[in-house]
């Protein structure tokens, strides 16, 4: 099994510390969602991960070979992120040309089917494309290069509704054929909560949640009721967060619920936004 | 590294082709206005230091955009280093043999006198080894080539140099660093190293760097083999440099 480790990362622009002391593990054939605030450090950990910024001090590996200024160990990676490196006057068809010379199983026909699917115009140069299509044309070179490791830097920034779906879709049908490791970074947690299955919540810099999704949701809950009756029950009880609407309170407790609950509480399974909201909450 | 060199060839062939067809359109043109028109007299020596300009405006315009794309498909800096220093010693060979070949077809156009050779006409030895070499055509022609070849090679080191380091810099020196590089290089210094201040400070001081820069590239000894060691010292030391440059860019 092949694995990436990304041990004790830390990386510092001037005076702001983008990320310190990361300990991550990516798995093969894990669909992984890494979740943070604006500038928490998820595109540094990204780019750092792809030999594209060096970090200041710590290790990026894969099985146990390092992945920094190493072409063979990289070539098991692809990182599709917003910024387009690629030539400027490069076509699309000329991008799909050179992914298959770098990427040796680059899947051309694959590319050519998605790119109709979306509507792709594949004779416009890469700078003309609208951002959504640019979007789409590096999601498409994402889910055709066929390596190991694949990791997703906002890969629905400006897409459509329609294309965000069809991208889902065709993600996990990708995935259930050929299984890889794709690590996706975004901030519309709501429509990835279906797709991910090992979440990371980086805050700060700083990993302050790296398990599976079903156990993180598992392992706490919403209770809601008259702000009275939440105030006394959360007294005893772990609270990560409060929402007060009017009279009424919704609190966010880590662990399991009470099996005698007091009447007039209601309890519901916390959502993966919310949970996300306030573990990020900077003022707590 | 194979396939980045590839690649960097393609994209780098279009632009040779581009600066060859150009160069062969006025060399013809040329001698086609001398051979019409017998009042008019046109005459050349090749290509010059066009070549040279090339190399330099393509090791500037090549890096970013080259750096990127080995980056963008997962391929180390130092196989980009590797796979650059290839491609700049093609590219620089290609020029130099371009110029030679300039050089053959104004002889045959009438451009240059038919009594001289193409290298004695403008040849970078006849120029700064007068008399070197003179009764063997043959090595004459290789100490030739190879000057102009380490020539070509440098400036594509140095157009390297300049874009490296304009990578490397912070986003809000790059604007200043565009525009003091060529005031402060082709303006200010030599005004600078010429002016009465620095010459009556340090009297001597032009003289004796012109008298280092005579005798390391073996023109005062009128010996073109010291000038061919000197040119690949420099070379290799500026690749170096331009290695150190690289290793360090980030890309985002």
């Amino acid at each position: 099994m092949s694995r990436i480790e990304v041990n004790d990362v830390s990386k510092a622009f001037k005076n702001t510390q983008a990320l310190s002391h990361v300990n991550l593990q990516f798995e093969e054939h894990t669909i992984y969602g890494l979740l943070g605030r604006n500038g928490a450090g998820k595109s540094t950990l990204l780019n750092i991960i792809n030999n594209r910024l060096f970090p200041d001090s710590g290790t990026i590996t894969l099985d146990g070979c390092s992945l920094m200024e190493n072409s063979t160990a990289l070539a098991s990676c692809f990182l599709a992120n917003e910024n387009n490196l690629y030539p400027e006057s490069m076509t699309v068809k000329s991008a799909f040309k050179w992914s298959r010379e770098f990427y040796p199983d680059f899947d051309m026909d694959y590319a050519n089917e998605l790119s109709r699917l979306f509507e792709l115009p594949v004779k416009k140069k890469i700078k003309s494309l609208s951002t959504g299509y640019q979007s789409i044309f590096r999601d498409i070179v994402a889910l055709s290069v066929n390596v190991p490791f694949v990791f997703l830097d906002e890969p629905v920034l400006g897409l459509d509704a329609y294309h965000r779906d069809l991208f889902y879709k065709i993600l996990i049908e990708k995935y259930a054929e050929h299984p890889f490791t794709a690590v996706i970074s975004t901030h519309l947690i709501e429509e990835v909560a279906n797709i991910i299955e090992q979440v990371i919540v980086i805050k700060k810099g700083e990993i302050i949640r790296n398990e599976s999704l079903e156990s993180l949701l598992e392992n706490g809950y919403c209770i809601s009721g008259p702000a009275s009756q939440i105030d006394s029950y959360i007294r005893s009880h772990d609270v990560i967060g409060i929402d007060t609407l009017g009279g009424l309170k919704s609190a966010y407790i880590t662990g399991i619920p009470d099996p005698d609950l007091p009447d007039g509480l209601e309890i519901s399974r916390m959502d993966l936004q919310k949970l996300f909201i306030q573990l990020t909450d900077t003022a707590r | 590294m194979r396939k980045l060199l590839k690649f960097q060839l393609k994209d780098l062939i279009i632009s040779y082709s581009v600066f060859a067809g150009i160069i062969f359109l006025l060399t013809i043109c040329s001698g086609t206005i001398s051979f019409i028109y017998e009042d008019v007299n046109i005459s050349l020596n090749g290509t010059g230091i066009t070549c040279a300009i090339f190399c330099l405006a393509v090791g500037i315009g090549m890096y970013k955009e080259h750096c990127q794309m080995a980056v963008l498909n997962s391929i180390s800096r130092k196989d980009f280093f590797k796979s650059t220093a290839c491609v700049t010693v093609i590219i620089s060979f290609l020029c130099t043999l371009l110029d030679l070949v300039i050089l053959f077809i104004s002889q045959m156009t009438g451009l240059i006198s038919a009594d001289s050779t193409p290298l004695n006409t403008f040849s970078i030895i006849q120029t700064f080894y007068p008399g070197a070499m003179k009764s063997h055509p043959a090595a004459l022609t290789a100490a030739n080539f190879l000057l102009a070849l380490l020539i070509n090679e440098l400036l594509f080191s140095v157009g390297i140099l300049i874009a490296g380091i304009y990578c490397r810099l912070p986003k809000k020196f790059r604007t200043l660093y565009c525009i003091a590089l060529p005031v402060i290089g082709l303006g200010v210094s030599p005004v600078f190293l010429v002016s009465t201040a620095v010459t009556s400070v340090y009297p001597g001081f032009i003289s004796r760097l012109i008298d280092i820069f005579l005798a390391v590239m073996g023109i005062s000894s009128n010996n073109p083999f010291l000038g061919i060691l000197t040119l690949t010292a420099i070379s290799l030391v500026m690749a170096g440099i331009c290695y150190q440059v690289l290793r360090k860019t980030e890309i985002v």
